[in-house]
């Protein structure tokens, strides 16, 4: 399995109470899975997603990546795991706002390469295949919200990554511009990619390949 | 390389793309640098004036005529033209006093604003026979024998190319320059007895009342003392009192003392300005560095979930923080150059104390160590609040901003 989830727990503390956020999840997934959660605001979904991605340490549980129990490894080492395999889409400004589209899309490159030579310019090639070719000098500001959605979905998979996590990438997004996005995915899933998205919008789960649900912490 | 973007660029970016931000933190980097660089370098000059002063005194003792003790104390230290006299019996009377090593005299004389002067001076004459106050510092600069009409001139009186200048219509030559003291001596012109005789002559020709009733042969304007070793200065101004009536004694060392007084007063006001300036500096840069840094949380949650480890987040603040210390250092030494270096004569009048810029090197190091300083402190600053953020849970940190 490319990602194993077991007993993955995450607590908050909410005034005097403690709020299981995500309760006791086991998950797996494999090479070409384009997995939508679904959920209500507040289920757990985004906790769960960024628990996947290595940004939130959970109160127990362990999230294995090919192979690699990512909770164990040092801040170096997980900040460089995730570059290498893991794309991740913020909800919101998922972008640098002093950066054009370009430089937001190759920084992720430029992280741990240390010449140029050693880069694989395919920035380009992607913004062109995500119909922004032309934006690639343009601000976050100067773009709108399906734009800026694409241009942070080719930052997410700039350094071919193992794993795609996206946290509602079609909030706000007109039906046109939900399928371009949500295209795409299909897209780099086929590649071989796990896709995982998600989503509180009932009326896009025909493009996954398993579309699981979110209630209390639990995943049904 | 189309477009390269790196940490470091970024860091470039930010401060360019928030020029607003960063130029207020430039500012107040250069309001601490200019107050620390130009501190300094006016505390430097002042204890290299009194140095000086100190160097150039030479005598344990001065003794003037009674009442002329301010007068005296504005020739050395101001350049105040003055002339005073008494007889000159007093320097044989104060060279038998117990505890006198050396006396020798000095005659004091001052020019004219009118045409037949070049330049209005305080002249203070001395007996190359017995003087060992003037002639060790004119050593320093002038080898030779000071002749008959020439004459040695203190450090901030003009002079034309012919080396000549001209005082009650006599001509006389120019034989050395001496250092510079930050004091009334570099406004002072020297010579030897026999040169002042010939100028007060012809001052008395040209009818300056001045002149009138002075004996010059009998007269004399003070007396310099050197007392023997195992004397202190208060016994040998007791026995000087015992003996001689109607002379003003003035201790070189008090005179000093009461300078370094002032000049402890002045230090202190200015190290309390300093240290304000420097407090207030300090809490507006972290004030501004953390609601800075707070308000990027998202960004650098962004660089973190893109796979930037903390220390590489954290090198982005620092960077942009030393490049603004850098600036502002520059900035501040810069415009603290321009009001230290071009009104350099006027500050020194300000503040009445014997005030002499450093030396070059002295300089040179004041700016490194403003420099460094000032691209230590915002990094510092800035670095304590990124450390913070980037300790805490990426996913949290995105959403604070949210």
């Amino acid at each position: 399995m490319l990602i194993e989830v077991n007993h993955l727990t995450r607590e908050y503390r909410r005034g005097k109470n403690n709020v299981q956020a995500v309760d006791n999840i086991h998950f797996t997934a494999d090479k070409g899975d384009f997995v939508i959660i679904k959920g209500e605001s507040g289920s757990g979904k985004s906790t769960f997603l960024s628990m996947l991605a290595g940004l939130l340490h959970p109160t127990s549980g362990s999230v294995f990546i090919i192979g690699k129990n990512i909770y164990e490894l040092s801040d170096k080492e997980l900040s460089c795991f995730r570059n290498s395999h893991i794309g991740y889409i913020p909800q919101g400004h998922e972008l640098l706002s002093e950066l054009t589209v370009y430089e937001n899309v190759v920084l992720p490159q430029r992280l741990y390469r240390k010449t140029y030579s050693d880069i694989n310019d395919n920035a380009d090639k992607l913004l062109k295949k995500l119909k922004i070719g032309e934006l690639r000098n343009s601000y976050p500001c100067e773009l709108s919200g399906g734009e800026r959605k694409r241009a942070a979905i080719a930052r997410a998979i700039v350094n071919y990554p193992d794993v795609i996590l996206a946290d509602e990438p079609t909030n706000d997004l007109d039906g046109n511009n939900t399928a371009i996005v949500l295209e795409a995915f299909s897209e780099i899933a086929k590649s071989g990619t796990v896709v995982i998205m998600i989503t509180h919008d009932d009326h896009i789960s025909s493009y996954g390949s398993r579309i699981m649900t979110m209630e209390n912490g639990k995943l049904v | 390389m189309k477009n390269d973007i790196s940490l470091t660029k970024l860091s470039f970016i930010n401060i360019k793309k928030h020029s607003f931000r960063s130029l207020g933190l430039i500012t107040m980097t250069a309001i601490l640098s200019l107050f620390l660089f130009g501190g300094s370098v006016l505390l430097l000059s002042l204890d290299k004036g009194l140095e000086s002063m100190s160097t150039r005194l030479g005598a344990d003792i001065m003794v003037v005529p009674i009442g002329y003790d301010k007068e005296a104390e504005g020739v050395l230290l101001r350049g105040e033209p003055s002339y005073f006299y008494f007889d000159k019996s007093v320097e044989t009377k104060l060279a038998k006093v117990d505890g006198v090593d050396k006396v020798t005299s000095q005659f004091f004389l001052t020019s004219s604003n009118q045409d037949c002067c070049s330049v209005p001076v305080q002249f203070i004459g001395f007996d190359p026979n017995t003087d060992f106050v003037v002639q060790p510092w004119i050593r320093e600069n002038y080898s030779g024998r000071i002749t008959e009409n020439s004459i040695i001139i203190g450090n901030d009186i003009l002079y034309d190319e012919s080396g000549i200048m001209k005082f009650f219509d006599k001509e006389y030559e120019v034989a050395a320059v001496l250092d510079e003291t930050g004091t009334g001596f570099d406004t002072d012109v020297y010579a030897d007895i026999v040169t002042v005789k010939s100028l007060f002559e012809a001052a008395k020709e040209k009818g300056f009342g001045f002149t009138d009733d002075i004996d010059f042969e009998n007269s004399i304007s003070s007396v310099l003392i050197k007392i023997s070793d195992g004397y202190d200065i208060d016994t040998v101004v007791h026995n000087i009192r015992m003996n001689i009536d109607g002379v003003q004694i003035i201790k070189g060392q008090t005179m000093t003392a009461e300078i370094a007084d002032n000049l402890n007063g002045f230090r202190i006001f200015l190290l309390v300005l300093l240290l304000l300036t420097g407090i207030f500096s300090i809490v507006v840069l972290i004030l501004t560095f953390s609601l800075s840094v707070n308000e990027r949380r998202r960004e650098f949650g962004i660089l973190r979930s893109i796979g930037s480890t903390r220390g590489m987040v954290v090198s982005v603040v620092i960077k942009e923080a030393v490049i603004i210390g850098i600036s502002g250092g520059i900035i501040g030494i810069v415009f603290s150059s321009l009001i230290l270096f071009p009104f350099n004569t006027y500050i020194g009048d300000s503040v009445k104390l014997p005030y002499l810029l450093p030396n070059s090197w002295v300089i040179i190091v004041v700016i490194i160590l403003t420099l460094i300083l000032s691209a230590v402190i915002p990094p510092i600053i800035a670095s304590c609040f990124a450390v913070k953020i980037s300790r805490s849970e990426i996913y949290l940190t995105m959403r604070d901003n949210d």
